[in-house]
């Protein structure tokens, strides 16, 4: 019996110690779980955060700038890749959109995963972290209202995996983002309550364009003017004296600047976004860049068509595109040595943008022939720069019939590059030709900038009749083209959507 | 360790429950009136038989033999004594008042093997109602292979292993072919009772037997990790009596089985010479000038021979109350090519210790160390693992050219224009090592409470310790390709622990013998990473790769880390009856809780029940030449798990690099911004198979032959399939749709096991032969789609996964009347001379709806489905022979009826800037029978790809062969010497490196892209047992 005393003994020792306290309810020690997040003014505004940098990879960085500037007549793509199909509007690869189409609705997501939050939260920056979400979410729609139209899917609120998006009703999104971008504008500071540290977040200036840009894609000019009087009598922003510090790295405050995208400076780190895209093409491909878009000679023979006021061509046109006959140096190379050296996708043109494409950091590290480095580019992207508000308020004055106003601010801009004011040059023209010549200035101040593909729209130039300027729109189907089909590979998990008409 | 043994409240009540039983069991005694008996239990030599079982019949007492096999038992004096032990006949004996019984037993031949492990617990053989694998153990250690999983090639029916030759590899192990999407498709190994992995710490000569539990009825004892089979691994044990001591050595040379024949330069040249000129380009340099005078053999300027040696002691010995079993391994293996090696450092320690009797305590130890480095890999731009680099490369690219900026020779685009960076580049400036520390550990103690009632509780460690590190050198050899320096470095320690009380019930009553098994496992799992890269910073002749020593810009430097916390608590039951021998019957139960699972969705219960009749036992049944007839039916539902900690949640995404972040202010400050970083479904569960399984076991002539079959079939539910999204939903890649990973698939799997050995002998000759075939299907239930698309492969419902979907090639057009006849454009052009001809098969209406029809045009409509990525059979024979002193052993293994896409030979030979074969005949002028070849960018159909690369892979292949000579001196007990080799002969049509290929993907499984290949061993050793 001893023995068995003694093995009870070790046997309850054992029973004693053997169960664990270890729960199945196992905290994530790594990342924290999304419910209990965004419940901080300082969650709020990661997340805020988060909405900026969908901004830059995917969307501002090339994506955006690509497609506005090939589907205008400012550029062309010759060669058989993918760009092509978009140019002569035959597309055949109908998930062309869906970089764009997914990236917008990522920034719809981000965004109003802040709204929804923020209604939950308090601090005195909670509005403002709202109201720049909401900026975003009518942003996000601007640009798919643009390449899909009207009858992209329907989201207002927070998604769950499992929801299904109906499409929306035409107008519906243009109230939608009216109704956010007039809820924001009350909450944003103007340009100058942003400190210097925050410059680049979203301003009232910013929101009031957006929503005047809005209205003038829906033909209601009477709706945009106060707004963009409001961004312009707001004092906050002027033309900068040179033309070209709005396209390079300046490590400065640009009061031109409405709305822009930032990307990091000189930067290949590896915490936020490169810009990219006009820094890798060129007019042919070599030293590491493509020679795939090419700049039309409609484009350059506007800039052809007008002197400046010394009998001296347009300044603005080396700083925007890389000719035949620029004075400039591309990545270390004259224009001849492009051409002459390497394949161009169509002779006839040999034209290639050159806004943005920071050959200050290229002159700085480079010899010839050493390969461009493709992510080493950080000059930020203005989205809304001060001259287009200025040319989109005498447009608005044209068409409002406000004859004694409209040659104010088009002369601005003229006079910023030492261009005879219009008034001097081309005094009391009819609403007809003052809208001719509005076309006029914005490709020649404007060019490579994204606005082009809208004006066209805007203007009911978006069809054949634009194939004066860019042949490519002579195959243009109307009741088609207007708009990109949505991606097959969003119908195919979302029944609910309709594809556009003509695919 | 501390949260290891704190208490819990909710358990108390158990504990008291548990204490409460012992309290009472200390009165269950008996007493009548009695005397002594004692004697000796002997073998048919007269041998004593330690611990040989003396039991009272109709009670529960007894006793065992001691070492000099003797007993001593108070029994009332009209008793019968049952005596038994392992592979002995039992006998019963009447007392009839004798003090001294002496018992000789009689051995039982048909059950020599018979009590093996099936998992919290032993069977007898005869009571097994499951599919269970037992493996020989002895055959297998013959093999040279360095890991325990690559020693099962071929040894158990059902159990497919395809391994590698690269040295550190752990074969790919499947058993009934796997098949569950989420991706874990490896067995659960469970060692000396510990759930692990396979791992090259341990040492495969110290494994005493193992037992693959194959189906669902006889796994589900492991409930939710069962689903992919379990191995049962037991490893050595000491032995009472004289210390035995056993030495073995052996050394070999291993070299690459295969080269690959390819071109030299002058072939090459006459190709890319007709491709630049078909393409108006102007011919390269040196294609043109071959006085040049390179023509460099790229295979031979990696492959060398390399050595391997394994070295092992070990003890076993014992005293009365105790036994101890020591061991020591040290293997060393090199690479075919130079680079990769693999070193291991064992040590054992088994021990078990009776305190008293019916309580002995006990622990298995492992402390094992390997080090390996794989194959290198160019990670420069442009990957390429260095076998594959060879052969891609150029003849004409020279291995060193002293005109370059690095020294060695690379592609450009005037001389040798090939984007393959240089093989041998790539051994000398790129590196990698990782290390592995292990400590495989349990402690447990054996308490027989009450006669038949074991209480075992054991707590046991799995501890891992990785270090991995890849570095490199700075240079140019790849185009104009400028690599960096670089060194990244990774740290992981996981630990597993495992508490797990046991209570075992043997009993048996009259024709009624019964054991319950009840268990409860409480494991923990904590596991930690962190790691570094660097690229640049070491860019000296001389630079330290260390961490600490680099230069780098601090934006090139980047960090990561985790660490993971999983709980899974589990109690398991088990309960086998067995009828007078005849009928059997196994249930069990398991309950998991998985803390990797969303509350609500954390308990799951997996039962199994299977039966079997042993017909041989019945009285009608005679038979003159069957010994043994058992059928038997089992059914059993068991899980696998392929998800990682905490998916089910969703998670935020903020890190301060490559996070969602954004600069502010015209300086470029950088703000952490936060996203939900993933769509998750809440409700993901386990994988879970549910199978029903048939098997025979039949045994012939005396036991000279023995067969078993099995036949399984059941449904593989529940199956992990990423479900797209609507990008609208908002998370999700810009690419395309998000995806959502989801249990949401289900597949059949059906298939078939046998296995036959037959023992001869023949006066001195003595002989074996041991044979097993198997094949399982698993055909798609239910997709979340009709059919899922990936490389060459189509999956549809109610076929197999993954069959072929490529053109139907059908030659090359030599005329222009063939083209005139077929009248079919490719992609819309239409072919030239030379070009690929193939099959038109479909075609599209106006509402783009596939016709079936032809219609004249050659695109991806035409795809069709052809051959068979699965083997009609696998198989494995092992055969063994004895003469006297010498002793000779040949393992076949192979499989038949599978085809494979050889992606080799169509990346060499659909690649203008490779090398090709040298039977590649591309026409020319009028000349050759494979497609034509050129560099302009013209649409043709000659990349498709196409029946042309289906080949048969069917193979069968030399695995093993040893021929051994034993002698005994006087001052060791016996000296084994032998020679042999590995991997000797490979027949085979397959024109690839290697036709034993695992394709990984389950959704294209037969597209063979070369790597490292299974390599020829050639080996001699000697085995010494003192």
């Amino acid at each position: 019996m001893k023995n068995i005393k003694f093995k009870s003994i070790v046997a309850s020792l054992v029973l004693l110690t053997a169960f664990s306290c270890e729960e199945l309810d196992q905290a994530n020690p790594n990342q924290p779980d999304s419910g209990n997040f965004f419940i901080t003014e300082e969650g709020l505004f990661q997340g805020l955060v988060g909405a900026y940098d969908q901004l830059q990879s995917g969307y501002y960085d090339d994506a955006l700038r690509t497609f506005s500037f090939v589907m205008s007549d400012e550029a062309t793509q010759e060669w058989p890749y993918e760009l092509r199909e978009l140019c002569t509007f035959s597309l055949t690869d109908f998930n062309i959109g869906q970089g764009i189409w997914g990236a917008s609705y990522q920034l719809i997501s981000r965004s109003y995963r802040v709204i929804e939050a923020g209604a939950e939260v308090s601090g005195p920056e909670v509005p403002r972290i709202v109201a720049e979400a909401k900026f975003f979410v009518a942003l996000a729609y601007y640009n798919l209202i643009g390449y899909f139209g009207e009858r992209v899917a329907y989201v207002d609120r927070l998604q769950a995996a499992s929801d299904k998006q109906r499409p929306a009703e035409p107008g519906e999104l243009w109230i939608l983002a009216e109704s956010l971008l007039t809820e924001a504008i009350d909450e944003l500071p103007l340009a100058s309550g942003v400190s210097s540290g925050q410059y680049g977040r979203i301003t009232r200036g910013a929101a009031q364009t957006l929503l005047a840009k809005i209205h003038l894609q829906q033909g209601e000019y009477a709706e945009a003017e106060p707004l963009l009087a409001a961004v312009i009598s707001s004092g906050q922003y002027s033309l900068n004296e040179n033309f070209e510090d709005n396209f390079v790295e300046l490590n400065n405050v640009n009061p031109e600047s409405v709305f822009q995208v930032n990307f990091l400076h000189n930067g290949v780190a590896s915490e936020t976004d490169n810009t990219r895209y006009f820094r890798l093409n060129s007019v042919a491909e070599n030293l590491g860049v493509f020679g795939d878009i090419q700049v039309t000679n409609f484009v350059v023979n506007s800039f052809l068509s007008e002197n400046d006021a010394d009998g001296n061509q347009d300044p603005r046109m080396d700083a925007s595109v890389f000719w035949a006959g620029s004075s400039r140096l591309y990545y270390g190379q004259t224009h001849s040595w492009w051409v002459n050296e390497n394949e161009v996708g169509n002779p006839d043109i040999t034209n290639s943008i050159y806004k943005y494409t920071e050959q200050d950091v290229v002159a700085n590290n480079a010899t010839p022939n050493v390969v461009v480095d493709g992510i080493n580019g950080g000059t930020d992207f203005i989205v809304f720069r001060y001259a287009d508000v200025l040319l989109l308020y005498s447009e608005v004055l044209n068409a409002l019939g406000r004859d004694g106003e409209k040659y104010t601010h088009v002369d601005l801009v003229r006079q910023r590059s030492n261009m005879a004011p219009l008034s001097v040059a081309r005094p009391g023209l009819n609403q007809a030709d003052f809208l001719a010549q509005i076309k006029h200035e914005r490709i020649v101040e404007l060019v490579g900038e994204g606005v082009r593909h809208y004006d066209l729209i805007r203007w009911g130039d978006y069809n054949e009749t634009s194939a004066a300027n860019d042949p490519n729109f002579a195959t243009f189907t109307r009741d088609q083209d207007e708009v990109w089909p949505i991606p097959q590979s969003e119908l195919d998990v979302n029944p609910l959507l309709v594809q556009n008409p003509g695919y | 360790m501390k949260n290891i043994y704190c208490k819990e409240i909710d358990m108390k009540k158990i504990n008291q429950l548990l204490s409460f039983i012992l309290i009472g069991l200390f009165f269950v005694q008996a007493a009548h009136a009695q005397s002594v008996v004692s004697g000796t239990v002997t073998d048919e030599g007269g041998e004593a038989i330690i611990g040989a079982n003396i039991l009272i019949k109709g009670g529960s007492t007894g006793t065992v033999t001691d070492i000099e096999g003797t007993f001593s038992l108070e029994v009332p004096n009209d008793a019968v004594l049952v005596i038994s032990s392992v592979g002995y006949i039992s006998q019963e004996v009447a007392v009839n008042g004798r003090t001294v019984i002496d018992v000789s037993m009689q051995f039982d031949v048909a059950q020599l093997d018979e009590v093996v492990v099936v998992g919290y617990g032993s069977q007898r053989k005869q009571d097994i109602t499951g599919a269970v694998a037992i493996v020989d153990v002895e055959a297998m250690q013959a093999s040279a292979f360095t890991s325990i999983t690559d020693r099962l090639q071929g040894r158990a029916s059902g159990v497919q292993v395809i391994s590698s030759g690269e040295p550190g590899s752990i074969g790919t192990i499947r058993i009934r072919g796997g098949g569950f999407m989420g991706g874990n498709n490896d067995p659960l190994f469970v060692i000396d009772g510990v759930l692990a992995n396979d791992s090259q710490n341990l040492n495969p000569n110290d494994v005493e037997s193992i037992q693959i539990l194959k189906d669902a009825s006889a796994s589900a004892i492991y409930g939710s990790r069962a689903a992919n089979g379990v191995v049962v691994i037991t490893t050595k044990k000491g032995r009472s009596g004289k210390a035995e001591i056993k030495a073995s050595a052996m050394f070999g040379v291993q070299q690459i089985p295969k080269k690959l024949d390819l071109m030299n330069a002058s072939q090459w040249a006459r190709i890319n010479n007709a491709a630049r000129d078909a393409g108006g380009d102007a011919r390269l340099v040196h294609a043109d000038d071959l006085s040049h005078g390179y023509d460099t053999d790229w295979q031979d300027a990696v492959y060398q021979s390399g050595q391997i040696q394994d070295i092992n002691a070990s003890i076993s010995t014992g005293g009365q109350n105790s036994k101890v079993y020591f061991s020591l391994n040290n293997t060393y293996q090199e690479g075919v090519v130079k680079g990769p090696l693999f070193e291991r450092v064992s040590v054992r320690l088994n021990s078990e210790f009776e305190l008293l009797p019916g309580l002995s305590i006990g622990e298995n130890l492992m402390v094992g160390r390997s080090e390996s480095s794989g194959e290198q890999n160019y990670t420069g731009g442009g990957e390429g693992a260095l076998i594959t680099t060879a052969i891609n490369s150029l003849p004409i690219t020279p291995i060193y050219d002293p005109f370059r900026l690095s020294g060695y020779g690379h592609g450009d685009f005037t001389n040798a224009f090939t984007f393959s960076p240089n093989a041998v580049g790539i051994r000398d400036l790129f590196k990698n090592q990782s290390e592995q520390l292990q400590v495989l550990a349990n402690a447990y103690i054996n308490y027989e409470i009450i006669e038949g009632l074991v209480f075992r509780p054991s707590l046991s460690l799995n501890l891992n310790n990785g270090l991995s590190r890849s570095w490199q050198r700075p240079g140019i050899i790849r185009m104009t390709t400028v690599h960096q320096s670089g060194l990244s470095e990774f740290n992981n320690r996981s630990e597993d622990w495992f508490q797990e009380n046991r209570l075992t019930y043997n009993k048996s009553f009259g024709d009624h013998s019964l054991t319950a098994t009840a268990v409860h496992i409480n494991q923990v799992t904590r596991s930690r990473a962190s790691g570094i890269e660097i690229l640049g910073g070491f860019d000296g002749d001389n630079a330290f790769f260390q961490i600490g020593s680099n230069n780098a810009p601090s934006n090139q430097i980047t960090v990561s880390g985790d660490e993971a916390t999983t709980v899974l608590k589990s109690f398991a039951g088990r309960v086998v009856y067995n009828y007078q021998d005849k009928y059997l019957f196994t249930g069990t139960l398991r309950r998991d809780g998985d803390s990797r699972f969303a509350s609500g969705n954390r308990w799951g219960t997996f039962p199994s029940v299977s039966v079997g009749w042993n017909v041989s036992n019945e009285s009608f049944f005679s038979s003159s030449f069957i010994d043994n007839l058992k059928v038997r039916v089992g059914y059993g539902e068991v899980g696998a798990i392929s998800i990682g900690d905490y998916a089910f949640q969703s998670l935020i995404v903020s890190t301060s690099q490559g996070g969602a972040n954004y600069n502010f202010g015209p300086e470029s400050t950088s703000a952490t911004g936060a996203i939900v970083g993933n769509l998750n479904d809440r409700n993901i569960r386990w994988e879970v198979s549910r199978e029903t399984n048939i098997g025979l076991e039949l045994t012939l002539l005396d036991g000279a032959v023995a067969l078993e079959g099995e036949f399984f079939m059941g449904q593989l539910d529940d199956l992990l399939t990423e479900i797209a999204v609507p990008s609208a939903v908002g998370v999700g890649s810009a690419e395309g749709t998000g995806t959502v990973l989801t249990n949401a698939a289900s597949s059949d799997r059906t298939g078939w096991e046998f296995s036959v050995t037959y023992n001869g002998e023949q006066g001195d000759f003595q002989y074996s032969i041991t044979a097993n075939a198997f094949n399982s299907y698993i055909t798609a239930k239910s997709l979340v789609n009709p059919f899922i698309l990936a490389d060459n492969a189509i999956t549809r419902i109610g076929t197999v996964y993954g069959q072929f979907f490529v053109h139907d090639y059908l030659g090359i057009y030599t005329s222009q009347e063939q083209i005139d006849a077929d009248g079919v454009t490719v992609l819309g052009a239409t072919p030239q001379i030379g070009d690929a001809r193939y099959r038109d098969t479909n075609g599209r209406d106006e509402a783009n709806n596939l016709t079936g029809m032809p219609d004249g045009n050659i695109n991806a409509d035409d795809r069709i489905v052809a051959g068979n990525p699965y083997p009609d059979v696998s198989f494995g024979l092992n055969f063994e022979a004895s003469y006297k002193n010498f002793d000779f052993t040949l393992f076949l293994q192979g499989m038949a009826g599978r085809d494979l896409i050889n992606g080799q030979y169509f990346d060499l030979n659909n690649d203008i800037y490779s090398n090709f074969t040298s039977d590649w005949d591309p026409y020319i002028d009028g000349q050759g029978t494979d497609p034509r070849v050129t560099t302009a960018q013209d649409v043709n159909g000659n990349g498709f790809m196409s029946t042309k690369y289906i080949e048969d892979a069917t193979f069968v292949r030399l695995k093993n062969l040893q021929i051994g000579y034993t002698f005994n001196t006087d001052i060791i007990q016996d000296i084994r010497v032998f020679i042999g080799g590995q991997n000797l002969l490979t027949l085979t049509q397959f024109e690839g490196q290697d036709p034993e290929f695992e394709g990984g993907d389950i959704f294209a499984p037969g597209n063979y892209g070369g790597g490292y290949p299974n390599i020829r061993t050639f080996n001699a050793g000697l085995n010494l047992t003192f």
